[in-house]
């Protein structure tokens, strides 16, 4: 039922689209129709230069999340063990947080030059604060009781770490990990707009200064593709690492 | 050196054959201790016994438990658990279950699994579930060992956390307010349940509560505390015959007689202002 749902939701916005197209009051040199986007589409796809720009940016992406996870959690946990540290981050996390990826570009472009290193550093400096700030406050909200059972049972500092505030706190730091997901691969197709010599964003920049409409709309619905594939992979990880989490959930809702 | 070559005397004292020893404990909160917890505290706890710790409310029935596991550092005093000092950690061979068995029990672990991790610095590997299914049988949970804890109700959680506490090999169990949470019903049978476990493995059991009835049911011996600053009132012997039941044992007159001079005594704490008296010696 819900797929029926979740069809005819897509139905209608297809539908709306078709009707401005056919009313002619926008002319379709700037909104192509459904099928000519999707005969865009697969005409990129036959060329290899959607395959090609596909790869790059997605493993740049998923190279930047999973650097971003591991300094954004190792942040949280230093956070965690040196409270002072957490204290002096705070102001300076609320300055950088609100910084869009399009503005590092510019910035970081000259130092860094247009490679790997540029959509790493973008990345990582625009998702890790979802992940930092989550993580941090999952740590910092374990139950003391929770803690003092551990150390009850002869846990040192690292082994309750590891044994008992992650394991609680998961739960909560994947929410922003999904959100970290979608970050991680915004900031590549927009660094890749920017400064890129390849890649979804570049292509997307390029056929939009030749006015190849078609092609424009083909690629930002394969940007929703991947957003989607993103989620997908963290959902699937969420259910190996905490599904205990999820069952749960479902079941204390019953 | 200077020890008596003829030890005759140390037999009479108190504290002889003691498990936990409490020596002058105090401690406070708040910067240089300006909300005085403890205010030297006293106590033993006997090899193989059940000692209840009754007090008013606010009284720092918890921060003491804290103290006496050694998860909390006092002020000054000491705790000395089979004639060591307890210090920076809870010693092997001692056990805590808390009031809260939601928040110490671990949610993403099985029934199983928390037990077995109450074997961590005990239990060879190769044992530990077979361990903790004989532990599962003796709390009456034998068939939930791949339940999670949230899908069993509040006794049958707290009977998963006194088989934990058990599974560490423990001669020590405390127990802050185990049952405050769970119905009469419950409580009664888990009361039972408890007394049943400590005579089967021979644990020395620190029950620290607020009702007077359980305390005075479950003990050999009750220590009634006063209002902070935190001291020993009286200790007062239960000396009522065993096994204890839960309609007989609160019908007998002794039964009643002990519960009536606790109960007047903790009253009797709770008008009372708890501001330190003036010109009071130890």
């Amino acid at each position: 039922m819900t797929w029926a749902y979740r069809i005819f939701a897509l139905a209608i916005v297809i539908s709306i689209w078709e009707m401005l197209f056919w009313s002619g009051r926008i002319p379709p040199t700037y909104l192509p129709s459904a099928p000519m986007v999707g005969a865009a589409l697969l005409g990129l796809a036959k060329s290899g230069a959607a395959l090609q720009a596909e790869i790059l940016t997605l493993s740049r992406a998923l190279v930047g999340f999973a650097l971003t996870l591991v300094l954004g959690l190792w942040l949280a946990i230093l956070g965690w063990v040196y409270r002072p540290v957490r204290e002096a981050l705070g102001p300076l996390v609320e300055l950088l947080r609100p910084i869009p990826p399009a503005a590092l570009v510019p910035i970081t472009v000259f130092a860094l030059g247009s490679n790997i290193k540029l959509y790493l550093f973008v990345v990582v400096f625009v998702a890790i604060w979802p992940v930092y700030l989550t993580a941090s406050s999952a740590l910092s909200g374990v139950s003391p009781i929770l803690i003092q059972t551990g150390r009850s049972f002869g846990c040192s500092r690292w082994e309750t770490l590891w044994q008992v505030v992650l394991p609680q706190a998961t739960p909560d730091i994947l929410v922003s990990v999904r959100v970290s997901a979608a970050i991680s691969f915004i900031a590549v197709v927009v660094a890749e707009m920017l400064a890129g010599r390849n890649g979804i964003g570049y292509l997307l920049f390029q056929r939009a200064f030749a006015v190849q409409t078609a092609d424009v709309f083909g690629l930002v619905l394969l940007c929703g593709v991947n957003g989607m594939l993103f989620n997908q992979l963290v959902m699937l990880g969420s259910r190996f690492v905490a599904g205990w989490h999820l069952r749960m959930a479902e079941e204390v809702s019953r | 050196m200077s020890e008596p070559l003829f030890s005759n005397q140390k037999a009479d004292t108190p504290e002889h054959g003691s498990l936990l020893e409490i020596t002058d404990l105090t401690k406070g909160y708040g910067a240089a201790g300006t909300l005085p917890v403890l205010g030297g505290l006293s106590f033993s706890a006997r090899q193989g016994e059940f000692l209840s710790i009754v007090g008013p409310s606010g009284c720092g029935k918890t921060t003491l438990l804290l103290a006496l596991s050694g998860l909390l550092a006092p002020d000054s005093g000491n705790v000395t658990f089979k004639n060591a000092i307890v210090s920076g950690g809870t010693p092997k061979g001692m056990a805590i279950v808390f009031q809260d068995y939601s928040r110490s029990l671990f949610p993403w672990k099985t029934v199983m699994e928390n037990i077995v991790f109450g074997m961590r610095r005990t239990a060879d590997r190769s044992w530990r579930r077979a361990r903790a299914a004989e532990l599962l049988d003796s709390v009456g949970l034998n068939s939930f060992g791949n339940h999670y804890p949230w899908q069993l109700s509040g006794g049958m959680q707290q009977r998963v956390a006194i088989a934990r506490g058990l599974a560490s090999e423990s001669e020590l169990l405390l127990l802050d307010e185990p049952l405050a949470a769970v119905d009469a019903q419950t409580r009664a049978d888990v009361q039972d349940l408890l007394l049943h476990l400590a005579q089967l493995f021979g644990q020395t059991c620190v029950l620290v509560t607020h009702d007077v009835d359980e305390a005075v049911y479950m003990a050999d011996r009750v220590v009634v505390l006063s209002n902070r600053p935190t001291r020993v009132i009286e200790i007062v012997d239960v000396d009522l015959p065993k096994p204890r039941d839960q309609v007989e044992t609160k019908e007998q007159a002794r039964f009643l007689e002990i519960r009536h001079k606790v109960l007047n005594q903790v009253r009797n704490m709770r008008g009372m202002i708890s501001e330190p008296i003036g010109g009071e010696t130890k």
